[in-house]
């Protein structure tokens, strides 16, 4: 069994040249043909046989007041697969002025806020990097 | 077409389980098999149509509310559209996923899994309702 195990804070992750409107967390496995263009069509990818992935895709496309940025997020999410199949998905999720109030509250408390109440995976994984923006 | 209702621990989950051709036009699960899969849609504890626990074979309207996760599991031809890119499987695939648009203020909490659906717990606020 594989087991991914990740606690992101303040992600703000994008794809250039893409112009996403929608936040992805998503697990997908293929077996046989998959393809995919993006709404640009300027990139896609093809995989014949067997793929497994797991990520995270965050829009570059809102708008304020000082131009277009990328969107705001804070998550926190554990996979576990077995064989080929999904077993196990924990995801916990802020997003836009959500994200940004829990990551100014963070930054406000140096980390000490309650951040377990709403995101489990900050207490568990004290081993991984923690931040607020 | 079939589906089976869990009233979950903090959760809503309908199963569907279409076979032939089948298109699909909710936002968070727009596209076509040809083929058979499993959908699983699940949706937060307050969402407001609900349907009684067990199978049901007609009527089975889902909520209208986008769902918290989605889960399905195709085998056959599948072409998705998720706002972001367009997708097409022949074969077996396997996808889970939760999305948000780029304006949206949510705070959304999944504990899923596949193997036990009664034990799922959901939830989403700042979309439908105030958190």
């Amino acid at each position: 069994m594989l087991r991914i195990s990740a606690a992101l804070a303040a992600i703000i992750i994008g794809l250039t040249g893409c112009t996403a409107e929608n936040l992805f967390v998503t697990h997908r496995t293929v077996v046989g043909v998959n393809a995919s263009v993006n709404a640009d069509q300027t990139k896609g990818h093809l995989t014949v046989g067997y793929k497994r992935g797991f990520f995270t895709i965050a829009p570059k496309s809102v708008e304020t007041d000082d131009g277009i940025e990328a969107m705001s997020v804070l998550s926190c999410s554990e996979l576990e697969v077995d064989g080929i199949r999904l077993s196990k998905f924990v995801e916990q999720l802020a997003t836009g002025k959500a994200a940004q109030i829990f990551a100014k509250k963070l930054a406000e408390t140096d980390g000490s806020a309650n951040a377990d109440v709403i995101f489990g995976c900050w207490e568990k994984n004290d081993n991984v990097s923690k931040g607020g923006g | 077409m079939a589906v089976k209702v869990t009233h979950a621990e903090r959760a809503y989950v309908v199963d569907s389980f279409p076979v032939g051709l089948q298109l699909r036009t909710r936002g968070d699960d727009t596209g076509l098999t040809l083929g058979g899969s499993k959908r699983r849609y699940i949706f937060d504890p307050n969402v407001s149509e609900k349907l009684h626990p067990g199978w049901h074979l007609f009527f089975t309207n889902l909520p209208g509310e986008h769902a918290v996760a989605v889960h399905a599991q195709s085998v056959g031809i599948e072409f998705g559209f998720d706002g972001n890119a367009i997708n097409g499987t022949i074969g077996f695939l396997d996808r889970a996923g939760i999305r948000a648009k780029d304006t949206e203020s949510v705070v959304l909490n999944l504990d899923y899994e596949p193997a036990r659906p009664e034990k799922t717990k959901a939830g989403i606020c700042g979309r439908e309702r105030k958190c």
